[in-house]
């Protein structure tokens, strides 16, 4: 390093390069959750058709599972929703206090919950929309959620038009497995079709 | 007056024009050097070794509370969509992991370990254990996690986990030849008597992690 260059680079380029690199620190943050490359969303819009349910399989020899660190004690269902075209309709039959229904957004993070423990008849119908796209439907949704009282029926206004839903069956035993599964299997996510209006479905 | 005393003690620092070629091309590439250290190195270890304001710690097991929530800071949020896990909402689930043992030695295969603990007030919990690629360690065994349902209890509650490559009596978790482990404790319906839900109720409860030998 030359005296000469040694007076040129000084504190005012350091000071620079410290702001910018203030300035990539946010940028980079704020921005991980939308480009991770390994994002949950990520591998689940390479892996599943969108609207449809999805039992995921154990993790075993060969299949180390989409997610990482995935639960050997716990059966997943996964679906990825996207309400762009309209609604969408999941049912699933919730038979243990301690299965859940988590929606997330596409960057992770869990902005609904609906507990096993929380339903009175087990067997969920929860309806996905948007109400920008569906003006007038707030009288659907005060509807739908007092007869959820009885009937575990719901509407949810979802922020945005595309997210995952993952309902989690945590495990006694391996030998809850199958049973698992099974009603896993039974669950459904389907676009509601046009003809289907919110008050029908 | 002042504003032009401020701004020659500026023009002070720049660059002269008798500056020679290979050392403005040397400034620029320590100009770049030190910026994206500062940037990217400074996000990289946010994210991977977090804060205490973002991560807790306590003993060996790392946590950060607020993860899967709407409302969790950008460090958060950055960690989570990092590692492509979707974990529940932090009210509700929380999630500690170790990569050492308590004397602060990274967790290995070529090692066993004794994990004690106490169940966690919560509606449920598991523990596993996975490899360094975030996988479940496969065995034939095809032991991969204990939770608070199938567990092997002591008189007093309280469990033993045996993590090791050789075959051990109760709780044992194979850890074959895995290379590095992690272990990973879920805990859904976390019965918290405070609304921080951050964690301190249940940490008395996580287990020790003590090593017995090394091969």
């Amino acid at each position: 390093m030359t005296p000469k260059f040694s007076k040129n680079f000084t504190i005012y380029w350091i000071s620079t390069a410290i702001t910018l690199g203030i300035l990539i620190h946010i940028f980079s943050i704020l921005t991980m959750p939308y480009f991770a490359p390994a994002n949950a969303w990520s591998r689940f819009n390479s892996a599943l058709t969108a609207n449809h349910m999805t039992v995921l399989p154990e993790p075993a020899k060969g299949y180390p599972g989409i997610l990482p660190y995935q639960a050997s004690d716990v059966r997943y269902a996964v679906c990825r929703y996207n309400i762009k075209e309209g609604p969408v309709l999941i049912t699933a039959e919730i038979p243990d206090d301690l299965w859940s229904v988590a929606l997330y957004t596409e960057t992770g993070e869990n902005f609904d919950l609906i507990k096993g423990a929380d339903l009175k008849l087990n067997l969920l119908r929860l309806k996905l929309f948007k109400k920008k796209n569906n003006p007038g439907v707030d009288d659907h949704i005060r509807r739908d959620n007092q007869k959820g009282v009885l009937k575990d029926e719901r509407s949810l206004d979802v922020t945005q038009d595309t997210g995952i839903i993952v309902i989690r069956a945590p495990l006694a035993s391996k030998a809850f497995s199958s049973e698992a599964h099974a009603y896993l299997s039974n669950a459904t996510c389907n676009q509601l079709r046009a003809e289907d209006s919110i008050d029908n479905s | 007056m002042q504003y032009d005393k401020i701004l020659d003690f500026i023009k002070s620092f720049a660059p002269s024009r008798h500056s020679s070629f290979p050392g403005l091309l040397l400034g620029a590439f320590l100009f770049i050097l030190l910026a994206f250290f500062t940037g990217f190195g400074s996000a990289w270890y946010m994210i991977e070794k977090g804060t205490p304001l973002t991560r807790h710690k306590f003993g060996v097991w790392h946590n950060w509370h607020t993860q899967g929530t709407v409302n969790s800071d950008p460090y958060t949020k950055a960690y989570i969509a990092r590692s492509g896990r979707l974990p529940l909402n932090a009210k509700y689930a929380q999630y500690f992991k170790a990569t050492t043992d308590d004397d602060g030695n990274r967790l290995t295969s070529s090692c066993s370990y004794i994990m004690q603990g106490q169940p966690i007030a919560s509606d449920w919990w598991s523990i596993g254990l996975y490899d360094s690629n975030s996988n479940v360690v496969f065995n034939k065994a095809e032991r991969y996690a204990f939770n608070s349902k199938n567990i092997a209890r002591l008189e007093n509650g309280g469990y033993i986990i045996q993590v090791s490559p050789f075959a051990r009596p109760d709780n044992w978790l194979p850890s074959e030849k895995a290379g590095k482990l992690t272990v990973l404790i879920r805990v859904y319906g976390i019965q918290a008597s405070d609304d921080t839900n951050s964690g301190n109720v249940i940490s008395a409860s996580l287990p020790s992690i003590k090593r017995i030998g090394c091969s």
